[in-house]
């Protein structure tokens, strides 16, 4: 790496080297039986430099050719692609406990170990059909630059989830862990999953109509998603956010406060600073419903003439190498704040309702306007206070600038949930077709 | 190299082992709005190893050939693992022994071609979409992927292909007050830098389409009659049936296996289905998928009736079926798993307005804009439509979202028109991303589907 950067900087105003590399395992059940182990162990590195103003890219795996990517870098800088900001100079990132150094002594023997205990435990109590999915491993990721910066982190994960699905579907009820070493799924969250599944087994069938919906934790991010779309800096930059000039305003119903925070390191992946080098902060996005905050990386806080957020990550809406992905604004960290009630009290509030456990297409729709129209995939009826059976078929749809004013529960608990750490919501009104 | 690939195998204690070596060199130039965001060709490379051992198949990726040898090791010790944990012994369905070297076959090489070139085309096709009425902004994407695979077997196959896939892709986004709208558009393919040129017309078309969403009503939620488009039908039949038609996701999953058995009727008389990799032009075009498996057209449904399934080694083992090539990577990170190729409904004699009549009341609903599936459940959202009314189009309705379950929708399908229409950029996401996942049609009628609207 520092000898990349030397090469590099000779030549340019300014260069960054970037280096990841993770080691990971992955086991499979399906209908409780094992399927699948795979591991992985990859590396990469990319090259930033900025000249004039412009900013020049390269990436590679295996680094064979050290001149050979600095020049593909220069080469790139003839494209002109703007690059009017400089890479952050060196200090130390806040210290976060991130890595577990017990999880290079766990095998997949132990781990299979675990998955069998916890899926007999599901099969002792149910008819369903259990699929699992285990993973862990760890990632180490170094950044330097021509402005002293020399910066690494490593991080442990121990990833374990179970779902039963619903005969003839994939569509099922799941549970989740996330740690920075080997965990046993919690005996009380299988139950509730258990529970839960089995109210589910009777299909109902429902008119369209407008109605209370429950969103669970692991269906939130449908919603987010137009959130983080609307108050990301290329959006505001680009003029295309609905909400590019309603900082300070009421957006949201004043239940809702929803959080950035990196330094959260009770949970796996917290971080110290971001993947430009840039530290990160607890960004406050909304606050009772209020819009507080925009979050940007290094290239949009240039553009926009505001202070980096640390919010630059190597990242892409399908995924993809990381060294391959060009730094772009996202809110990694996400955490709603808990309500009141508990999840049985937001159940026994419902008239009528709809309790969503999964969502189909939430990448379809006009996500910039904040539009969604996701398939519930399964959804629970309820029916004074008490879930009565699954709907089979159904989409709710609707604003999220409209929907989100009309929070009447929150969840007095958070959970690991795709896309953040969330607590279930309950929004009144909800169109359901 | 795959001299170098076949001695690592010489010592592997399995029943088979295969390695695969891919060099994948990316061009991509991206624009956002007016500004240029990234520009630059990189290669990236690495080896994905597979073991069978004791009933237990393990696969190892890595990325430096001096991790190789112990991937292997590694490979073999979790095979033997997996064999002992599994409640049902793995098998595989081997290929007989196949020496190839396949070289691109293309109208225009993109690789001859200048970035400088490149750029400029990107640059214009941008400009002249942002010149059009309330765009406001762009995010436009020229992608060429460059593969060239290596892949060896301890049966003694020893295959390199390569395959190139060309295109420019994006987003139209239009804005007019706070109401913000967006389309997708996409050219490309896997003959050549060809199929680039001279296609204003596609960007001017949704262009305009975006802008008149600004002031076009919103879908009715309910049950309605649609006509769908060929890029819908495309992705109909990729998310409603195509995923059940790959073996590994209907393996495991007794009460989805019970359903999809081959010789249930599941569709209307009229409904064919087919997925055929060597299609020369499309997207998808392969000749051997990453098991070192000839690819071969499928027969998936005839006259509404399951007749086939997509396999891999391990499937048409377990199915006791024959192979058929369909199993592919995304990249040198991971190893092959079950993909459609070119999936599309076979063509009729109908023509769209006789479809469009037959619908009596409902929408016409053309474009994608990106499908789900799980289980028997799916949902794709289309870009826009217009309303049917007494057998005649009307008015262009936007919030277009369709969901519906498989065995009920492939029976409600009622019309076919005739024509056929392929998809020009790929993207399927199932646990991995396959960018040459191609799919296409004709017009179809399904009666009676959940539209969300908005």
């Amino acid at each position: 790496m520092e000898k990349l950067l030397e090469i590099a900087k000779q030549k340019v105003d300014s260069a960054e080297v970037f280096y990841t590399s993770y080691n990971d395992n992955t086991i499979n059940f399906e209908n409780y039986s094992v399927t699948e182990i795979k591991s992985q162990s990859q590396s990469g590195f990319c090259l930033r430099v900025i000249k004039d103003g412009f900013i020049g890219t390269s990436y590679t795996k295996n680094l064979l050719d050290r001149d050979g990517l600095v020049v593909n870098a220069i080469e790139s800088l003839k494209g002109k692609v703007s690059g009017d900001f400089d890479f952050p100079g060196s200090y130390v990132p806040k210290k976060l406990d991130t890595y577990d150094p017990e999880i290079k002594n766990l095998s997949c023997e132990q781990v299979l170990a675990s998955i069998k205990k916890s899926n007999n435990f599901v099969k002792n109590k149910t008819s369903g059909q259990l699929n699992s999915m285990t993973g862990f491993g760890e990632l180490k990721t170094k950044i330097i630059n021509s402005n002293g910066l020399d910066v690494e982190f490593k991080h442990s994960d121990y990833f374990a989830s179970q779902s039963i699905m619903y005969p003839g579907s994939y569509a099922g009820v799941s549970t989740q862990v996330a740690a920075k070493n080997h965990q046993l799924l919690p005996e009380v969250e299988m139950m509730k999953m258990i529970d839960l599944y089995t109210k589910g087994l009777k299909e109902v069938s429902i008119k369209p109509s407008t109605i209370q919906v429950i969103f669970l934790p692991d269906v939130l991010y449908s919603l987010l998603w137009r959130l983080e779309s609307g108050t990301n800096a290329k959006s505001i930059y680009e003029k295309t956010s609905p909400i590019k000039n309603k900082i300070g305003e009421q957006i949201f119903s004043d239940k809702l406060t929803v959080i950035d925070n990196p330094h959260l390191d009770i949970y796996p992946y917290a971080r110290g600073f971001d993947d430009e080098g840039v530290p990160t902060q607890k960004l406050t996005v909304i606050e009772n419903g209020v819009l507080k905050n925009f979050y940007n990386d290094l290239e949009y806080a240039a553009k926009l003439d505001v202070e980096p957020t640390g919010h630059g990550y190597k990242n892409a809406m399908w995924g993809g190498e990381t060294v391959s992905l060009a730094p772009t604004p996202t809110l990694g960290h996400l955490t709603i704040v808990p309500g009141k009630d508990s999840f049985n009290e937001m159940i026994k509030k419902i008239k009528r309702g709809i309790l969503v456990g999964g969502a189909l297409g939430a990448h379809s729709g006009n996500i910039p306007n904040g539009d969604f129209s996701i398939g519930i995939n399964p959804g629970f009826y309820i029916e004074d206070g008490e879930i009565v059976g699954r709907v089979k078929d159904g989409m709710i749809a609707g604003n999220i600038y409209d929907v989100m004013k009309r929070v009447s529960s929150i969840e007095n608990e958070v959970h690991i949930a795709q896309g953040g750490i969330f607590p279930a919501i309950t929004f009144e009104d909800v169109r359901f077709s | 190299m795959l001299d170098k690939l076949s001695g690592y195998l010489l010592n592997v204690d399995a029943e088979y082992a295969d390695i695969r070596y891919e060099k994948m060199t990316k061009t991509e130039i991206v624009y956002n709005g007016k500004e240029l965001s990234k520009i630059g060709t990189n290669t990236t490379d690495g080896y994905v190893i597979r073991v069978l051992k004791k009933g237990g198949f393990a696969t190892v990726s890595v990325t430096k050939p001096s991790e190789v040898e112990k991937a292997f090791e590694l490979a073999v010790k979790n095979a033997a693992l997996l064999g002992d944990a599994c409640d049902k012994k793995m098998k595989l369905e081997v290929p007989g022994k196949t020496i190839d070297d396949v070289i691109l076959d293309l109208e225009e090489d993109p690789r001859a071609i200048s970035i400088d070139e490149k750029l400029e085309l990107l640059a214009y096709y941008n400009n002249l979409v942002l010149k059009q009425k309330d765009v406001q902004s762009t995010a436009m994407r020229y992608s060429e992927v460059y593969r060239d695979k290596f892949f060896v077997n301890t049966v003694g196959s020893k295959i390199h292909e390569q395959t190139i896939t060309t295109g420019i892709s994006g987003r139209i986004i239009c804005k007019k007050g706070s109401s913000v709208q967006d389309g997708r558009v996409s050219i490309g393919g896997s003959d050549g830098f060809t199929k680039l040129r001279n296609r204003d017309d596609v960007f001017l078309k949704k262009a305009k389409i975006v802008s008149e969403l600004l002031y076009a009503e919103p879908a009715v939620g309910g049950k309605h009659n649609v006509v769908i488009n060929p890029s819908l039908a495309g992705v109909f039949v990729h998310e409603a049936f195509g995923h059940f038609s790959e073996a590994d996701l209907v393996e495991n999953s007794p009460s989805l296996l019970e359903k999809m058995q081959i010789g249930a009727k599941l569709g209307t008389d009229i409904l064919d289905i087919i997925d055929d990799p060597t299609t020369k032009g499309q997207i998808g075009y392969y000749k051997y998928d990453d098991e070192g498996v000839p690819a071969k057209p499928v027969l998936l449904m005839e006259k509404g009736v399951l007749k086939g399934r997509l396999h891999s080694m391990q499937t048409a083992a377990a199915f006791n079926d024959k192979l058929n090539g369909h199993c592919v990577a995304e990249d040198a990170r991971y190893e092959p798993i079950i993909r459609m190729g070119c999936i599309y409904i076979k063509p009729k004699n109908k023509k769209v307005e006789e479809l469009i009549k037959e619908a009596g009341n409902g929408y016409y609903v053309l474009d994608s804009k990106g499908g789900q599936t799980s289980g028997e459940n799916f949902t794709f959202g289309a870009q826009y439509a217009y309303k049917i009314e007494n057998g005649k189009l009307g008015a262009l309705v936007k919030d277009i979202n369709i969901m519906g379950n498989l065995f009920s929708t492939l029976k409600n399908i009622t019309a076919i028109s005739d024509g056929i229409e392929f998809c020009e950029s790929g993207g399927c996401g199932k646990g991995q991303v396959n960018i040459k996942s191609c799919h296409g049609g004709p017009h179809i009628l399904i009666k009676n589907a959940v539209i969300g609207g908005v």
